[in-house]
């Protein structure tokens, strides 16, 4: 479905992608990965054709990002880190707009834009203006606005970035229905371990480069480390960690091991801060967490470093 | 039924421009603010103009040319103080608020978002010249003005506001803010309006001055050189609207060719600033919709 083929890409004379090579098959997730400018994003806007490659090609359901443009459009979805909305428009009418441009005839659309705003949980704020939703909200009318001209390709932008956990779980969710719709989808990440359990394949850039690329089993195993702070019982905290799928290691950190920078605060007396080593999938942290608060332990954060 | 024909035959981006200029407040504001100056200002002016002409010559005629004149400055100093801005930030705006990209991947290509936005500003720039028709009927209604003059008048003010609105366009489409937008577009829509026909009319007033000299005017190059500062003059002159408007309506009224006349020095006869006017205007809008066009494409600076 996405064949990229020694593509690279330059601005103002500096390499931004390198010779890139890779090759998606259709129903495919793609996890791309890597640190900030990498070229994760600029990779994702050749692909949409939002910029024209310096060498290189890439085919997206077989038409060139770079030659064949216009019939590539259609077929793609895009969804940017931060999306842009027009104030003065609810999100019903957001949609719409999009909906006419892509050529959705005006009858099919009222119907279009209410099943994608039951997708991603936002039809209670069809008539609220886009200005007015939370960055998580807007983050999932820009999944919608991607979708409303059912595209066979999806290209997202660091999608988990804004998003609650709820939500990241209900995006992860989402991702596999695409994908067995057989669309193909393109999603980056500043790791690997936040596209854990979604990506069917994975691909590392770093400075332009790819590092790495396949299926995404071939990956070494991901360590996550997980910062839990709690009020009651820690041994009995403790001890659910230790026996918990996918912990590797557990402990408590105590008030001398605290980085230094919390030293200088106050603390309260009865937080107490688990970290754990991770290497299990985020069914098994939910798991975790709920057992956890299921003890009679306060869990006040959970969260992933 | 009416909206499905109005979809089939209206881009998507042109209504959503049409509707998201006709929903604030701002437009309807602007629209009674300069109504309101423009009416205020002629009753006083037909008031004034009228009871003067009635102590003089008792004739209306004089009363309708002055409403007339002043109407038609008012379109003028519009186009010139307010087209600008309405234009600057049409695509720079998008741009920083992250909407061009989604507007790009559609596939309506870079062409067609420029025209749609065009003709949204331009159906603007019309309801502005269309709200001031009642007040142009009190000058017809009056008498001493005829209508080849409101034509032509109102030709040069279209053409004006076609040039400057991409002109703003343009820059918009190119510059990261719409404030550097906004004052680029001023820079250049003021010079080419008030600028360029001063600095033609001084340059022809002190050359022209040298060329009369009978012994350059009686050589073959003296001639050539003659003809080339009227043309200068009658250029500069044709960059600017204003000006255009004013040497036109000198002409009509005179009833002397708008199209051919003698130059600055009075021995040549060449074109009109009227042509140079409409030579320049559909030049530079020309170049310019094709640099909005590629500016459009250009990738934002912060990717």
């Amino acid at each position: 479905m996405i064949e990229v083929t020694n593509l690279s890409l330059h601005r103002k004379g500096r390499p931004v992608l390198d010779g890139i090579s890779l090759s998606v098959p259709a129903g495919a997730i793609l996890g791309l990965a890597g640190p900030r400018g990498a070229g994760k994003t600029a990779l994702l806007r050749v692909l949409a054709t939002l910029e024209v490659p310096s060498a290189g090609d890439a085919r997206v359901a077989g038409y060139s990002v770079v030659h064949q443009r216009a019939q590539a459009r259609p077929l793609i979805g895009y969804m940017p880190a931060a999306l842009g909305v027009y104030a003065d428009q609810t999100c019903a009418e957001y949609l719409t707009f999009f909906a006419a441009c892509y050529g959705v005839p005006a009858r099919e659309r009222p119907t279009l834009v209410e099943d994608l705003l039951r997708l991603v949980d936002l039809y209670h704020c069809r008539n609220e203006t886009t200005d007015r939703l939370s960055p998580a909200m807007r983050q999932r009318l820009g999944l919608a606005r991607a979708l409303v001209n059912d595209p066979m390709v999806l290209l997202m932008d660091e999608p988990m970035s804004r998003l609650d956990p709820r939500a990241q779980v209900e995006l992860r969710e989402t991702l596999k229905t695409l994908s067995e719709m057989n669309k193909t989808v393109v999603v980056t990440a500043g790791s690997l371990a936040e596209l854990q359990d979604v990506c069917t394949h994975a691909a590392i850039l770093q400075a332009g480069r790819l590092v790495q690329v396949g299926p995404f089993e071939a990956f070494a195993p991901l360590h996550r480390h997980i910062v839990i702070k709690l009020l009651g019982d820690p041994q009995i905290a403790l001890k659910l960690a230790q026996s918990a799928k996918g912990v590797v290691h557990a402990q408590f950190v105590t008030d001398s091991a605290l980085p230094a920078r919390q030293a200088g605060r106050p603390t309260f007396a009865l937080l107490k801060e688990m970290h754990i080593t991770f290497d299990g999938s985020y069914a098994d942290a939910n798991a975790l967490l709920r057992s956890l608060m299921h003890s009679g332990v306060q869990v006040v954060t959970f969260q992933e470093e | 039924m009416t909206s499905q024909l109005v979809d089939m035959r209206l881009s998507p981006v042109l209504i959503h421009e049409l509707k998201r200029r006709m929903r604030g407040r701002h437009t309807h504001i602007v629209l009674m603010i300069y109504l309101g100056i423009v009416g205020a200002l002629a009753v006083l002016l037909y008031t004034t103009s009228f009871l003067s002409s009635a102590r003089t010559a008792g004739s209306s005629g004089g009363v309708g040319a002055a409403v007339f004149y002043f109407l038609v400055s008012m379109q003028l100093l519009l186009v010139v103080f307010v087209v600008p801005a309405m234009a600057a930030g049409t695509v720079s705006q998008e741009r920083q608020n992250r909407t061009l990209d989604l507007l790009r991947l559609t596939p309506f290509n870079s062409a067609h978002i420029v025209r749609a936005k065009l003709a949204a500003e331009l159906g603007l720039v019309a309801l502005l010249l269309l709200v001031t028709l009642p007040l142009f009927s009190l000058a017809f209604m009056l008498g001493g003005v005829e209508l080849k003059e409101w034509t032509v008048m109102t030709g040069i003010i279209l053409v004006s506001a076609l040039t400057y609105l991409l002109i703003g366009v343009c820059i918009s489409a190119r510059a990261r803010t719409t404030t550097s937008a906004v004052a680029q577009t001023y820079l250049i829509v003021l010079s080419m309006a008030i600028g360029a026909p001063v600095i033609g009319l001084l340059n022809a007033a002190t050359i022209s001055g040298r060329l009369l000299d009978p012994n350059v005017i009686n050589s073959s190059i003296g001639a050539l050189l003659v003809l080339l500062v009227d043309a200068a003059a009658n250029f500069g002159l044709g960059t600017s609207a204003i000006s255009t408007a004013v040497f036109t309506l000198s002409s009509l009224s005179s009833n002397a060719d708008i199209w051919l006349a003698s130059g600055f020095s009075g021995i040549t006869t060449i074109p009109t600033p009227l042509v140079f006017f409409v030579g320049i205007h559909l030049t530079v809008s020309t170049v310019c919709y094709a640099r909005a066009v590629r500016g459009m494409n250009l990738p934002d600076a912060d990717y």
